[in-house]
């Protein structure tokens, strides 16, 4: 069973106690990650991004799972409604070099481009440099174990200010 | 897991209102929406810090209340492909609609996967659409225990309706009906065991009961069953309308918001709709004084010596005799 967690504040409200209407600037809270699990393109086998959203989920993580043949628009407009903390592509169909700066692109526009942007499926070593530099925080290769795939995750998660 | 993120709670609540624009973005409806996601977030890792977002009084006067679905019934009964039919005929009448959808979270780790958003697709880049899915988070209610604070902060940007999907699992789904100005059970034909349950009355408090799937059996012995069981002796009190749909053939939808629209306007007309609408308010605020008191009783009872304890737990001393003793303390605080 979860516990609450305790929220400290950095800057104390004046006057002590948090009340109605109080004004606080900088508040540290603890938080279960979120992380979103999109399927763009055209292919229809989601079976891997399942696999991965069950995965994280025993890691202890909140996995929003949004169906198979998702825009980047749909993608980004998702992410920042359930406020992830990262957003995993899930690509089969090769189309990766045209996706991923459009995701990260339509994450702009909606206000959430601080949200990292990582991807796994099909994808050949030799793009992976390329990917990183247009933005991609990490690309999981065919063959990643899973419990690689989780701490990578884990460590992005934990990067974040 | 848990992770740690900063949150500035005055600069959020101006960007809620829309008189300050989150870093970056021109669009102050898009801008109000990632406020209002990151808000939710807030509350749902830290509910008793509710009142910090939403104890400002101006909200109060920025956007007329909205109306509040609650959808609850056993998993699998169709309850987010109807919200999503639901959400296709309020946006077809020109209403802008929040959608929050609680799915289980796992005992073991915390952790969620949360798939409602699959059947709702088609309202993703509807900009009049906000869809937010939680985690329960351990709450057994059907809800999650941030779902009411999130309904409220939806309601600061002025959503006309806020459709809540609970978990669904089973009997103690009550919390809805405290939640929502109108509650729908969904239910299935021949789902038997559901009447029985109705019978004993746990499931007798829904507003509108819908009967999904009637594309694959005949829902009229189970809508005879429920005029039987669901029938006021009160004339005067709401009679909740029972209805047959089929969510994948699309069928009954029209009716089912109709059927909402004649709740809305009972409880907004009658005197006995007053009067409910009034006691959940009290509930409201009951519970609300329940959830900022909590801390304050938990220190409490940390005080409690050791020795009380040790007899409480032997059996010597009633439980009831301390929460007393300790209640007394706090009224005399309060008075
Ligand atoms: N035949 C039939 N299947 C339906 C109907 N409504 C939903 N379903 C199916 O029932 C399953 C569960 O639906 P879902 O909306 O996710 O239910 P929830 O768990 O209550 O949210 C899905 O496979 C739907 O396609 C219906 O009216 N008729
Ligand atoms: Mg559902």
């Amino acid at each position: 069973m979860i516990k609450y967690l305790k929220t400290s504040m950095t800057s104390e409200p004046s006057g002590g106690d948090p009340g109605p209407g109080i004004t606080i600037a900088g508040v540290r809270f603890s938080k279960v990650p979120r992380v979103l699990i999109a399927k763009p393109g055209l292919d229809g086998h989601d079976r891997g991004a399942k696999y991965i959203a069950k995965a994280l989920r025993d890691a202890g993580m909140e996995v929003i799972y949004t169906g198979i043949r998702q825009s980047p628009d749909d993608i980004a407009i998702t992410a920042v409604q359930e406020d992830v903390d990262v957003v995993g592509l899930s690509l089969l169909s090769g189309a990766h070099t045209a996706l991923f700066p459009r995701v990260i692109a339509s994450l702009k526009k909606q206000g959430g481009g601080d949200i990292p942007v990582i991807g796994g499926g099909i994808i050949p070593e030799e793009d992976v440099p390329d990917l990183l530099k247009a933005g991609v925080g990490a690309i999981f290769t065919p063959g990643t174990r899973i419990e690689d795939v989780i701490a990578e995750i884990k460590r992005l998660l934990e990067k974040q200010p | 897991m848990i992770i740690q993120r900063t949150l500035d709670v005055s600069q959020l609540t101006k960007q809620l209102t829309g008189d300050s624009l989150v870093e970056g973005m021109s669009d102050a409806w898009r801008s109000r929406v990632r406020a209002l996601s990151r808000a939710i977030t807030f509350l749902e890792n830290d509910p008793l810090l509710a009142m910090s977002v939403l104890g400002n009084a101006q909200f109060e006067t920025i956007a007329p209340p909205s109306r509040v679905i609650g959808l609850t019934g056993l998993p699998g009964s169709g309850k987010s492909s109807l919200t999503n039919l639901m959400v296709r005929s309020l946006r077809k009448a020109g209403k802008t609609v929040a959608v929050l959808a609680v799915d289980p979270s796992s005992p073991l780790s915390g952790g969620a996967v949360l798939g409602d958003r699959v059947r709702m697709q088609e309202h993703f880049r509807d900009p009049g659409v906000f869809i937010r899915s939680m985690g329960s988070r351990g709450a057994l209610g059907g809800v999650a225990r941030s779902t009411r604070g999130a309904v409220r902060l939806a309601g600061i940007l002025g959503f006309d309706a806020i459709i809540v999907e609970t978990v669904g699992i089973g009997q103690s789904e009550s919390e809805i009906v405290e939640l929502a100005d109108t509650t729908v059970l969904v239910l299935m034909p021949n789902s038997g065991d559901e009447v029985q349950l109705m019978k004993a009355g746990v499931l007798q408090l829904a507003d509108i009961y819908v009967i999904n799937k009637s594309d694959l059996a005949s829902p009229a012995r189970m809508m005879n069953e429920l005029h039987e069981n669901t029938a006021p002796s009160d004339p005067e009190a709401w009679c909740p309308a029972i209805l047959p749909t089929s969510a994948t053939n699309e069928e009954g939808i029209d009716k089912l918001v109709a059927a909402i629209q004649s709740h809305a306007a009972y409880e907004q007309t009658h005197p006995k709709g007053l009067e409910v609408r009034k006691q959940r308010a009290i509930k409201e605020i009951l519970r609300a004084l329940h959830n900022v008191i909590e801390p304050d009783f938990l220190q409490a009872i940390e005080k409690v010596p050791a020795e009380q304890l040790n007899e409480v737990v032997a059996g010597k001393r009633p439980a009831l005799a301390i929460a007393y003793e300790l209640a007394q303390k706090f009224t005399r605080k309060i008075n």
